[in-house]
């Protein structure tokens, strides 16, 4: 009689996995089957073979988790999102009025005439003007902090003036890389949610992180 | 305040809760990353495996059942993605006379092997790779069996579970499997222990 239908009983005993009952069996079985016992032997050394040479795995690489950032209270949300929407709609009107509305009537005039330019309204006039002024100021700002502080007061050394730029300039890339980092998770995120794959392997988004790395910027 | 189970946590992800995330990835990293690296033999088709199985438990985790146990679930997800990669490498290593073939990954993984503790006796090394070979020389079905179960320390229901067929089944191609590496070892001239 053939013994095949013992092999799935073999490999429960070899794996500890068989039931009282069905052990008991299998125990009655071996005492008089030197084929099973040696198929049982045979199992066990292959196990064991296995067990102590099994192949190694490299350490485990870091595997990125996605970090949501802290919701909103819900009525905050919605307050936000009514203050956004009221903005969007008056800057919509707005450019409707400025853009669409002619200052000046064209009728009648042809694509052989020259380009009609309106001219600014006396409130878009001030506004302009505003804005310039404010350009200027900030231009003039600029111009103080970028120029080396020379001069009687002044008690930086060139050094330290300089040592201080490096800093700021460090300190710009930290936040280059915050704002990639940001990018980073958020096209993940949008993977997740919509189950969209935006790339066949991550390779590109590793790109994104390379190229956000200020050591990479400075080489 | 006792600590979450599997469960527990995919549950909460689900709900909304994605700090669970990072305690479910602290726990099932390394095993996971080994089931794959063992399957896939590349350091790097391991990683993407494994970033890719916790997304992919990320947005399913509202799907996942209460009654379920989360490491057959995840085993599940791990073990879809490796064979839908390894069907893609196939079909791409006939397309591609040139690009890397599954021996060059065997080849990989020996050299890997070989390098990773300079140590080691040789016979020890020797037998490591022999195995490493033998284990990619028999049908992928009973290899994934053989490496659920002896390396992953799985139970027989559990591994039915994931694969989706009875627990004989299961059984069958363990035995299958274990006669066939036998064999496979013996070809070799690595002796039993």
């Amino acid at each position: 009689m053939s013994c095949e239908h013992w092999n799935e009983s073999l490999v429960s005993r070899l794996y500890a996995e068989l039931g009282p009952a069905e052990d008991e069996r299998l125990s009655r079985h071996l005492e008089s089957c030197r084929r099973c016992r040696g198929v049982l032997e045979e199992l066990a050394a292959t196990r064991t073979r296995l067990h102590d040479a099994q192949p190694i795995t490299p350490s485990t690489p870091r595997v990125v988790v996605l970090s949501p950032r802290p919701a909103l209270p819900r009525y905050l949300a919605f307050a936000a999102g009514i203050a956004c929407g009221a903005i969007l709609l008056a800057a919509g009107v707005y450019a409707g009025r400025t853009l669409i509305t002619p200052r000046h009537p064209i009728a009648g005039a042809s694509l052989h005439d020259p380009p009609v330019v309106a001219q600014p309204a006396s409130a878009d006039r001030e506004t302009i003007e505003a804005l310039r002024q404010r350009l200027d100021e900030q231009e003039r700002l600029i111009r103080t902090l970028a120029a080396p502080p020379a001069g009687p007061r002044s008690t930086l050394t060139r050094q330290e003036y300089e040592a201080a730029l490096a800093n700021l300039r460090d300190d710009l890339d930290r936040r280059q890389a915050d704002h990639e980092q940001f990018l980073f998770d958020e096209l993940r995120g949008v993977e997740a949610r919509t189950g969209a794959r935006i790339g066949e392997t991550q390779e590109w988004l590793n790109l994104v992180m390379l190229a956000s790395d200020p050591r990479v910027n400075a080489q | 305040m006792p600590t979450p189970t599997d469960e527990q946590l995919v549950l909460a992800l689900g709900a909304g809760d994605t700090d669970s995330l990072g305690l479910l990835v602290a726990r099932w990293e390394r095993p996971l990353y080994g089931f794959a690296y063992r399957l896939l033999a590349t350091p790097e088709d391991a990683r993407d495996i494994c970033q890719e199985t916790f997304l992919r438990v990320l947005e399913k985790a509202n799907r996942f059942h209460k009654d379920a146990r989360f490491s057959t679930w995840m085993y599940q997800i791990a073990l879809n993605l490796c064979r839908d990669h390894l069907r893609k490498k196939r079909r791409w290593g006939l397309l591609l006379a040139e690009g890397r073939s599954p021996a060059d990954d065997v080849q990989d993984f020996d050299r890997f092997a070989s390098q990773h503790d300079p140590a080691e006796d040789v016979e020890r090394r020797e037998t490591r790779e022999f195995v490493s070979r033998a284990l990619r020389q028999i049908p992928s079905e009973q290899r994934e069996v053989l490496i659920l179960k002896e390396f992953e320390g799985l139970r027989f229901r559990e591994i039915a579970e994931i694969l989706g067929c009875p627990e004989s089944t299961v059984k069958s191609r363990m035995y299958h499997g274990l006669s066939v590496l036998r064999t496979v070892l013996a070809r070799e001239g690595v002796r039993s222990p």
